[in-house]
């Protein structure tokens, strides 16, 4: 073992040194949270992004049972229980089947944490088309 | 002597006739026996508990928690059950505890205390339950309040560690509290046991995350996880860092600290915590996703509790012009298996066998005796040549396991010998110091002895220092009485008229000796014959 080297000139108050280190060590635990906090946030992101995938996933399995049975009727749009006169076109089936159905409706986009917008084309070049 | 003075007095040293319950509470709950159950039960109580804390993070995961449902619900019975005796078993003897004993309503003054109430804290929601709807987060955070008994240790150690570091400074404490000395006490045990326990999970983490099936279901949790593992590891490395200055030889503020972080352990500390910084900070410049595997090196902070790999390092720094030469020959062995591989096998397998260095992979792997097969003799010269070869290769291969093997039992036995001196020499003035019993408990614990082996040294080295004692002081005839005291008194004279014929002129003493017949023919003689030995 090794000797302690000993100081007791002041044992009870802390010296500047002593107050030093504990400022240097709240600010690196401060470091480390706000690291942390952003590791959590780019991993609530994916973990967003998993919900979503999982979200769909679930609702293509649920609606497909009957599309493979015999004289399965076409829909305009297949995806809900009952036929709707007003939806003509694949982006209004999709913004009818995403506000009614209850476990598509609260998805969230993982970047801007808003509800999803579906774009017509994904286009790295042109930003506009990001905005509905 | 006792080195480890925590305790006063032995099991076996209790009387026979004492009642059940006082006979239950020495052997179970008692701090003053040194080899009762109170560090067991409170150790594998204290398991339990930490257990509880993992198993309640688990049961939010859904992905985990509902195919083994029923698991949980027998752990968690299990852990009541044990919980239950442990209250119970502790009510019953409250009327013995020092802290209760003497109250007039011990029961009643068990049952008040803050320990006994955490204690039914911890298992009263699972009966409430049967009788009561409690909503299952609410039972949840009960559960989590287990968490809580283990004060239970940590108070007691914090209060000896108070108690014994009252007249220290601040940076005394944290150097007390991080490194071994002696005013560390149960609370610096705790403090490694809970580094080891964190570079334990951390390791656990980064193994289970290369699973695409665990990383997917525990990918925010591994993120948490890690982000607690730094800061626990970052605030022990700065702990070190600043008050290592309190160990001798570290003395100066800079140049210290300076030292203390160039040490083996300094630097792996660091590396541990390394791969989070530089992914933080430097992830929109590069893809260092490769640096998480890394995190791994965690594991070889354990090598500050364990003085193996310390050993190991001398053992080949001993061993190592022998280990050299067992490797040239190893070189040359693997380098002549290779060409002759290649000079028989290339025109069958030119696409195994294309050149040397390719066959080399296939002789060490042949050497070696692992085999994998994927590159393997056909021509009857090639299978020949590998027989021979690979019968040689076993022996020369296993040499360099064997020296070391050898060796390091051998280096035991060298430091268990060391130690055993210096005991020796720490008996010089028949007592052994609280500094010297804080050498000895750190060597004992170094070298992996128990207690009663330690003890055994002690009185070892203290029966020789007391037999040459004795026989210095005392009169001949005593001396000649015992005869353990007259080969000491011989072997001694015997070492002195060796060490006068090594000290005085040889060609004179002949002469005096031999003239006027000052010594005898028989004298003169018997004296060559010592110096001769």
């Amino acid at each position: 073992m090794t000797k302690i080297n000993s100081n007791n000139a002041n044992p009870g108050r802390p010296t500047s040194s002593d107050v030093f280190f504990i400022i240097f060590l709240v600010c690196v635990l401060s470091l480390l949270g706000w690291l942390g906090s952003l590791a959590y946030k780019e991993g609530m992101k994916t973990e967003v992004t998993k919900h979503n995938g999982e979200a769909w996933a679930n609702w293509f399995s649920e609606v497909s049972h009957e599309r493979f049975s015999e004289n399965y009727p076409t829909m305009q749009c297949a995806g809900i229980s009952t036929t709707h006169s007003d939806i003509h076109t694949w982006g209004e089936c999709l913004t009818f089947v995403t506000a009614n159905e209850p476990t598509l409706a609260n998805l969230t986009n993982p970047f801007s944490t808003e509800p999803l917008a579906f774009v017509s084309k994904c286009d790295k070049e042109d930003r506009s088309c990001l905005v509905q | 002597m006792e080195v480890f003075e925590n305790k006063v007095m032995r099991v076996e040293d209790m009387p026979e006739n004492l009642p059940f319950r006082k006979l239950l509470y020495n052997w179970l709950l008692s701090p003053n026996y040194s080899d009762n159950y109170q560090q067991t039960v409170d150790g594998w109580i204290s398991k339990l508990i930490v257990a509880n804390l993992f198993v309640l993070l688990f049961e939010h995961v859904p992905a985990i928690y509902d195919p083994n449902k029923h698991w949980f619900h027998f752990f968690d019975i299990f852990s009541v059950v044990v919980f239950t005796v442990e209250y119970f078993t502790r009510l019953y003897l409250a009327a013995e505890d020092e802290e209760f004993k003497d109250s007039k309503w011990p029961y009643l003054r068990y049952i008040t205390s803050p320990f006994a109430i955490i204690d039914l804290v911890s298992i009263i929601p699972f009966y409430l339950q049967a009788f009561i709807a409690i909503d299952l987060r609410m039972l949840r955070f009960l559960r989590l309040l287990r968490i809580l008994k283990l004060f239970r240790i940590l108070i007691p150690a914090y209060k000896e560690f108070v108690e014994v570091n009252r007249e220290r400074t601040f940076r005394q404490k944290i150097h007390a509290l991080v490194f071994p000395s002696m005013y560390g006490g149960r609370l610096q045990g705790i403090f490694d046991t809970f580094i080891v326990l964190w570079v334990v999970v951390s390791v656990v983490a980064v193994i289970l995350e290369s699973v695409f099936a665990i990383q997917y279901i525990l990918h925010i949790q591994f993120i948490i996880l890690d982000v607690m593992s730094v800061a626990v590891f970052t605030t022990e490395y700065c702990m070190r860092i600043y008050s290592c200055v309190e160990e001798p030889g570290y003395q100066h503020k800079i140049i210290g600290r300076l030292k203390q972080a160039k040490t083996s352990s300094s630097i792996i500390d660091v590396l541990a915590i390394l791969p989070f910084f530089l992914e933080a900070f430097l992830h929109h410049l590069f893809d260092l996703r490769f640096l998480r595997v890394f995190r791994l090196l965690r594991l070889l902070k354990l090598t500050r509790y364990t003085s193996a790999t310390g050993t190991l390092t001398r053992v080949i720094a001993r061993e190592w012009p022998v280990l050299t030469a067992s490797a040239f020959v190893m070189l040359l062995l693997v380098i002549l298996t290779a060409s002759l591989g290649y000079l028989f096998e290339h025109e069958a397998q030119p696409e195994k066998f294309e050149n040397i260095p390719q066959s080399i992979y296939w002789a060490v792997i042949t050497l070696a005796s692992v085999g994998y097969g994927d590159i393997s003799p056909i021509t009857p010269m090639g299978r020949m040549m590998t027989i021979i070869l690979a019968l040689l290769g076993i022996g020369i291969f296993a040499i360099p396991a064997a020296l070391l093997a050898s060796a390091f039992t051998d280096q035991l036995r060298i430091e268990r010998e060391t130690l055993q001196n210096e005991l020796y020499d720490m008996l010089a003035d028949g007592v052994i110091s609280p500094e010297e019993a804080d050498v000895i408990s750190r060597e004992a614990k170094r070298l992996h002895l128990s207690e009663e082996e330690v003890n055994r040294l002690i009185e070892k080295a203290r029966y020789d220092r007391e037999l040459k004692d004795d026989v210095a002081g005392l009169p001949l005839h005593k001396i000649a009485a015992n005869s353990q005291h007259a080969i000491e008194h011989f072997k001694s004279l015997i070492s002195q008229i060796k060490q006068l014929g090594i000290m005085t002129d040889r060609e004179s003493f002949d002469v005096a000796a031999l003239e006027n017949a000052r010594l005898s023919q028989k004298e003169f003689a018997l004296w060559n014959a010592i110096n001769k030995m």
